[in-house]
């Protein structure tokens, strides 16, 4: 007997929900083949390290979900799609991070109740106004906690987690509760509330809850639904993909504009980067999709958008509808008075500017502060003006529509192509635009490359090409040329095999192709660009997906790193100090850090004990360093100072000896004032400064911090430009570390030359060394800059060990996934190394040997 | 006046307003409206005072959408249920 249920839309076909028969056909071929895609899926999000480990666990457990739902009876889905979103959560809160354990169960049961708590007010007895009452008293509340005026037991971690939970499906539940002609099951309301990827994801779609409620298992062809998530998990793939690769080739920062070819360059990537939205909304809907949800899609090819309002509509599709749905409509129908063509532009400048307040109100959650930016409101409030003047047009003149899109003329779709080129360039304008921080750097951008002219003809010609690219693209889909949907299998023919082939990009045998065309390995760098590495800053998306940055602790659970993994300062061999460095380690300390004990000598190295004066006939080399130098994460007879001076020993025959000064965190900053104070007591014959490829922001964020914490600065030049820049101990250390980056060289050079005239004075021979960190923005030549700054700064050698890891896959050389320190193998790779550029024949301590060149009694 | 009329009337003004030159055999009972883009917010909202005026009925903001507008076929029934 067929099983009849209420009638459900979706895509635009109404059916109703078929029998058990119907929705429950099963197919182990498609099974297999679908099951063979997610497998794909899975190898491609763990080999192109896609977004974050905890996304690649909830996705085997998407899997394994998945195997079963397949064949459960229709009843059943819905339930178990529950059961799996709350093992989600606790999935990636608890199981899997293993100190955390008992905090993190905690933790999810926290997030699962507050969740639970809203559905429950959502329906507490009493009228509609009332329960809406308590959900903002309940809401305000939690605001409270989260600026941390009511304290609460919960993590940080919590917060963008229950934010992408609620802040705006309450909206729209409570919508639709006073709408719906029936009221929601219970296992409705908690799998909208609770759906399965959120926890991995804070920016999430805008999921409609009657769409999602009649979409489930809505489509006659269940096998059709499952392969169209598929498709859109894969798709979304290419969008990070492709996101990567803009990111890592094309973006520059203003300051780098110097051409015409540069602003291009400068203008068009910032909204290419809006592919990393796209595609992990293809992703969070695709999945959806394996558990029945025939979710319509949230972005249709919005790069080919031939006006403003075409792009409204294309873009987030589902913000539009959310957007239509409880601000658009309602207003309308009471304006409708004053004439259709003026409400309907009243209502898009009331839509854009409800926008812009729901974009700072969801910062707030997802950041725990309100975002409240001159660009960020010009961005809202000139795409209101263009959008309403479309609005306005259109309304009067209407617009070209076709049920046939083959009787398109050619004529017509290559005025579609026209407008779809000069949309682009404008909203990659205004794009860039809401992308800068500073409005001040985006202006004098474009009065530089005014002023400079033309450029690298190269990237002109290829701006011009990827422009007649989104042309041509948009004449031909309006002309129907971009098919959607061939069938099942024909389908699985295209994916599975386009699949394997990146999958294949993505082994570590595809190594050397990825060395020899740089492109393939930027698709498999998840870290930060050499720009944002240096700046810390992006636009409003890259800001609210950069879970690292705006919210370390739940950055943390994503890495599925142990809650126990600290910094040194937080370990007891740390002290503060009331100067520059403004900690140090305690003498003849241990301690377990990282799983690693640390122990440090009788004047606070990690090292073993040595006298303050060096024994006759010994060559003494001082190591500075952060903790690279330090060897954090392996043991000390392991880091390579012991690994160099054991081999050096061994091979000149001389008693070598390395005094470890590294001290995990340590700038130059630091740096200098060691060597000044501390280092040159030791009397060593020479002193190895071990450089990073950042060496210059870490030192403006040291003297921040110094200042902020009001230490004494002894230095004069430091204390100059403290001041210069006008920092003061009340100042945040981000807007600090912004006025000082003027000063950036000029800071660097100083502390360097510190140390190379603190060695002059003393006739220690000082040596500059850049030491790439295992990260893949680190690889490659010695930035030009950094070499100028050490070799100006008067080091008697200055070197570069560029390729100590080649040849090496990075994440091998890791101590741990989330600690990025080499472990005993990077370390072997750089003794060796740094033994040979110090003490092979040639090499910048070469001349001290034999013995007979030390001198008796030490420098 | 009954859902097949009322039908007609609908088909009728969205070809004329909406598809002007459109072949009236492309345009099906069940042919998506707003689903596939044919009508945008704006469409949507001309159709709806059409609809308003024509059969004096009077939509609310919730009724505004696919759920009930996105096929003739939709909108007959909603019209007819409201009307009746």
């Amino acid at each position: 007997m067929a099983v009849q249920s209420p009638t459900s839309s979706l895509g635009g076909v109404r059916t109703t929900e078929g029998p058990l028969e119907r929705t429950g056909e099963v197919s182990l071929a498609r099974y297999g083949i679908l099951l063979l895609e997610l497998g794909l899926f899975l190898v491609l999000v763990y080999g192109f390290d896609l977004e974050s480990r905890a996304f690649l666990h909830l996705g085997i457990l998407a899997f394994g979900g998945f195997a079963v739902h397949y064949f459960l009876p229709r009843r059943a889905r819905l339930p178990f799609f529950v059961l799996l979103s709350v093992a989600g959560v606790y999935l990636v809160f608890g199981f899997q991070v293993e100190a955390w354990k008992g905090e993190g169960l905690l933790q999810a049961t926290w997030l699962v109740g507050i969740a639970l708590g809203f559905v429950a007010l959502c329906h507490l007895p009493g009228s509609f106004a009332l329960r809406v009452s308590l959900v903002l008293i309940a809401g305000t509340v939690l605001a409270l906690v989260r600026v941390g005026v009511v304290s609460s037991p919960w993590s940080a971690a919590l917060w963008p987690v229950l934010g992408a939970m609620l802040m705006f499906r309450l909206i729209l539940y409570l919508y639709h509760l006073r709408h719906l002609e029936s009221r929601p099951r219970l296992s409705e309301s908690l799998a909208y509330f609770l759906m399965l990827p959120t926890v991995c994801f804070p920016l999430f779609p805008v999921v409609d809850f009657r769409t999602f409620r009649e979409s489930h298992y809505a489509s006659p062809d269940r096998h059709a639904t499952y392969q169209r998530g598929m498709v859109w998990m894969m798709r979304g793939v290419v969008h990070l993909l492709l996101y990567r690769l803009v990111y890592h080739n094309l973006t520059i920062s203003a300051r780098d504009v110097a051409s015409i070819a540069d602003l291009l360059r400068y203008l068009i990537p910032p909204f290419l980067l809006y592919l990393r939205i796209s595609g992990l909304f293809h992703i969070i809907v695709g999945l959806l999709h394996l558990f029945g949800f025939h979710l319509p899609e949230t972005h249709n090819l919005y790069f080919l958008s031939s006006s403003f309002t075409d792009f409204w509509r294309r873009i987030n599709i589902y913000w539009k509808d959310f957007m239509m749905r409880v601000v658009y409509y309602p207003g309308f129908m009471r304006l409708k008075g004053v004439g259709q063509v003026r409400a309907m532009v009243a209502m898009t400048g009331v839509v854009f500017a409800v926008t812009w307040l729901l974009h700072t109100y969801q910062w707030f959650w997802l950041q725990g502060r309100l975002l409240l930016a001159w660009n960020d409101v010009l961005f809202w409030l000139v795409l209101a003006v263009l959008v309403s003047a479309n609005v306005a047009r259109e309304a009067r003149r209407g617009r070209h529509r076709t049920l046939d899109v083959r009787s398109v003329t050619w004529a017509t779709a290559m005025g579609q192509g026209a407008r779809a080129i000069a949309t682009f360039a404008v909203i990659c304008v205004l794009w860039s635009f809401w992308s800068e921080e500073s409005t001040g750097e985006w202006l004098a951008a474009w009065s530089r490359a005014g002023a400079a002219g033309g450029g690298q003809a190269a990237w002109i010609v290829a701006a011009l090409a990827g422009l007649s690219a989104v042309g041509l693209a948009a004449a031909l889909n309006s002309r129907g040329r971009i098919k959607r949907d061939l069938g099942f299998y024909r389908t699985a023919a295209v994916l599975v095999p386009c699949g394997l082939a990146l999958a294949l990009l993505a082994t570590p045998q595809a190594q050397i192709a990825r060395q020899h065309v740089p492109l393939l390995a930027d698709l498999r760098r998840s870290e930060l660009n050499a720009r944002d590495f240096e700046r810390m800053e992006r636009g409003y998306y890259e800001n609210l997906l950069a879970v690292n940055q705006f919210n370390p602790e739940l950055w943390e659970v994503y890495r599925t790193r142990p809650a126990d993994w600290v910094r040194l300062r937080e370990t007891p061999i740390a002290r503060d100090a009331a100067a520059i460095p403004y900690y140090e380690l305690l003498p003849s300390a241990e301690t377990l850090h990282n799983g690693v004990s640390v122990r440090t000598n009788a004047w606070g190295m990690r090292d073993s004990e040595v006298p303050r004066t060096p024994e006759r006939g010994t060559m003494r080399i001082a190591l500075l360093g952060s903790s690279f130098v330090m060897g954090s994460g392996v043991d000390q007879e392991l880091d390579f100072e012991s690994l160099v001076e054991e081999r050096a020993s061994r091979e000149t025959g001389t008693r070598v000896e390395l005094l470890n000064f590294g001290v995990a965190g340590y700038t130059g900053l630091e740096h200098a004032q060691l060597m000044e104070d501390k280092v040159v007591s030791f009397q060593p014959h020479a002193v190895v400064y071990v450089a990073h490829r950042d060496d210059g922001l870490p030192v403006l964020q040291h003297l921040a911090v110094a200042v902020q914490r009001d230490v004494d600065i002894r230095d004069g030049t430091l204390r100059r430009v403290a001041e210069s820049a006008g920092l003061e101990p009340d100042l945040a250390v981000g807007e600090a570390v912004r006025r000082l980056e003027p000063y950036r060289r000029e800071l660097l050079a100083s502390v360097y030359s510190r140390v190379a005239a603190a060695c002059a004075e003393r006739g220690i021979r000082s040596v500059w060394v850049y030491m790439p960190r295992p990260e893949e923005h680190e690889s490659g030549p010695i930035p030009s800059e950094l070499r100028t700054v050490a070799e100006e700064a008067g080091f008697d050698s200055v070197l570069a060990l560029e390729d100590v890891y080649a040849g090496h896959k990075l994440a091998s050389l890791w101590v741990a996934r989330w600690d990025h320190h080499p472990n005993v193998r990077g370390h072997e790779l750089i003794a060796e190394e740094l033994h040979s550029v110090l003490f092979a024949q040639n090499g910048a301590l070469a001349e001290h040997f034999p013995p007979s060149a030390l001198r008796e009694e030490g420098p | 006046m009954t859902r097949e009329q009322i039908e007609a009337d609908i088909r009728s003004y969205i070809l004329e307003e909406f598809l002007p030159g459109e072949d009236a055999a492309n345009l099906q009972r069940d042919t998506p409206l707003i689903s596939s883009g044919v009508l945008d917010s704006l469409a949507t909202l001309k159709l709806v005072s059409f609809l308003e005026e024509s059969f004096r009925v009077e939509l609310a903001a919730h009724e505004v959408g696919e759920h009930n507008l996105d096929s003739i076929a939709r909108m007959g029934e909603f019209i007819t249920a409201r009307s009746g």
